[in-house]
């Protein structure tokens, strides 16, 4: 690199106003995605676990269709392609809807694989105490598979995190939006990805924080039962 | 969980590359980038293949523009052969600096408009070309000077570059900003936002592809900054941008930057006036 770069901070801290709203806007769409990427996920693993074949296929269909799609088409999709039908969803809407749908396909393969792992015994079981399969669910094999499906729920919650930036893709203004904004005028590039860099590892590491915080909560939850 | 460090290692070559090229140190004309050029024997040009009309893909998928034809002028220059350049294409906006700064490149040709911002962290050649900035609309609307534009919505390519500019002509803009100017184009054409604005060379190239749909706000009263678009450079590097602006100072001499003016922008208007001209 030439004589030298020398990394000078003015700039970053110049851009904090916008780069701090940015990452409160990011926040919000990770927020929001999840939720109902989570909620969706979870019904559409019920209905393909428990629906019969029609139920079965429409999962199939729906993870296909999702996952053999990169989001960022999923977002002009929305975006551009609906606005020549007279559509006009907004850029966060669009980019929130994309990124829900998209991570909708994942979650619902983890929900059905942890429903799954749980043993017919389980089942059984419940069944034997004449427990209604509603309540069996809900008591029985819904606490254990949420726990084996934390891990994998997490990732997917820190990667939506991290594929928020691309809803800057539909001018949505968020953490990547300012960041790179700031850039196109300073061109201090080293010095605003080491400042993205962190804020990013802030973030996803919160998400980490607060999965290892749910899985103590579950697993103390079931020791304590288990005692009962 | 792992995958919450894989910034690590990047923040570290980040790190890495900032503490310096040991062979920064000799003689500045044994370590300038003429020499390494000139002994490699082709130029290593940076530039996006998406800033129209400066350097982008046609339908055939062929790099072409203003820009490609000015680094093909710099070969012949330095090797005879107009075909001696190798094209490094930048992702986006924010790569042009950082290219030359990890030595990808030997100069970015790119439609680089230069901002006292960016000279703090790049070097510029003199300007091949003299831009501003306009605000295009639909034919149809009511928007006829500057005035105009308060609390509408302007469609444009994100950049506080940009912003700042519309700033200094509309108080308090409200700014939709895409990463790609032609998906600012598209967005503006399917009807969002009240008025699209960018450099003029760019707008007027995109708004030439729909005749009789747009049309340019011209008020002279509020005149916009103007933008001097040169070629960028890595730091430091004196010996190197002598030779481009000379370089430069020879094309426009001898008319060949004229000739691309008209090519690509149909116009000379934007041509600058840096070289006396002969009576």
């Amino acid at each position: 690199m030439g004589s030298g770069y020398t990394l000078i901070w003015l700039p970053v801290i110049e851009a904090a106003p916008e780069l701090s709203y940015g990452v409160l806007k990011t926040l919000e769409i990770a927020f929001l995605s999840s939720l109902s990427a989570t909620i969706l996920g979870l019904s559409g693993a019920i209905i393909s676990r428990y629906g019969g074949t029609g139920g079965r296929l429409a999962g199939i269909s729906y993870l296909e269709l999702m996952r053999n799609s990169p989001s960022l088409v999923k977002m002009y999709f929305l975006y551009f392609g609906l606005a020549t039908f007279g559509i006009y969803l907004s850029p966060f809407a669009a980019g929130t809807i994309a990124l829900s749908l998209h991570n909708a396909a994942y979650m619902m393969e983890i929900f059905r694989a942890a429903i799954a792992s749980v043993p017919d015994g389980q089942y059984q079981a419940a069944a034997s105490l004449g427990l209604k399969s509603r309540v069996a669910f809900g008591k029985i094999i819904w606490p254990q598979a949420l726990r084996r499906a934390l891990p994998a729920l997490g990732n997917n919650w820190a990667e939506i995190v991290k594929d928020t930036s691309i809803t800057s893709a539909l001018s949505v203004q968020e953490f990547y939006y300012a960041f790179t904004s700031t850039v196109a005028l300073n061109m201090r590039t080293y010095e605003f990805f080491i400042v993205a860099g962190a804020v990013y590892l802030v973030l996803t590491g919160s998400v980490g924080g607060f999965v290892r915080l749910l899985e103590r909560r579950l697993s103390a939850a079931e020791r304590s039962s288990a005692k009962r | 969980m792992k995958f919450n460090f894989w910034k690590l290692p990047i923040a570290v070559a980040l790190v890495l590359l900032c503490v310096g090229h040991p062979a920064a140190a000799q003689t500045p004309s044994a370590s300038s980038t003429l020499q390494t050029v000139l002994k490699r024997g082709t130029i290593v040009i940076g530039t996006r293949s998406t800033a129209l009309p400066f350097s982008f893909k046609d339908e055939k998928g062929d790099l072409v523009g203003f820009d490609i034809d000015l680094a093909h002028e710099l070969a012949r220059g330095l090797f005879k052969d107009a075909a001696k350049v190798e094209f490094v294409i930048l992702s986006n906006s924010a790569d042009r600096v950082a290219s030359l700064q990890s030595n990808r490149v030997d100069a970015v040709i790119t439609g680089f408009s230069v901002y006292l911002e960016r000279t703090q962290v790049v070097d510029f050649t003199t300007p091949y070309m003299i831009s501003d900035n306009i605000f295009v609309v639909k034919t149809a609307s009511p928007i006829q000077k500057y005035a105009d534009l308060v609390g509408k919505l302007i469609v444009t390519r994100q950049g506080a570059d940009v912003e700042a500019l519309i700033k200094n002509v509309v108080p308090n803009p409200q700014i939709q900003g895409y990463p790609e100017v032609s998906d600012a184009f598209l967005a503006y054409r399917q009807g969002r936002g009240d008025a699209f604005f960018y450099e003029r060379a760019a707008s007027m190239y995109y708004a030439r592809q729909f005749p009789g749909q747009f049309r340019a706000i011209e008020d002279r009263e509020h005149g916009i900054d103007v933008s001097p678009i040169a070629i960028g450079v890595r730091q430091g590097d004196q010996v190197w941008l002598n030779y481009l602006n000379w370089a430069l100072y020879s094309l426009k001499a001898s008319g060949k930057l004229q000739e691309l003016h008209k090519k690509w922008l149909g116009t000379e208007e934007l041509e600058p006036n840096w070289v006396r001209q002969p009576l």
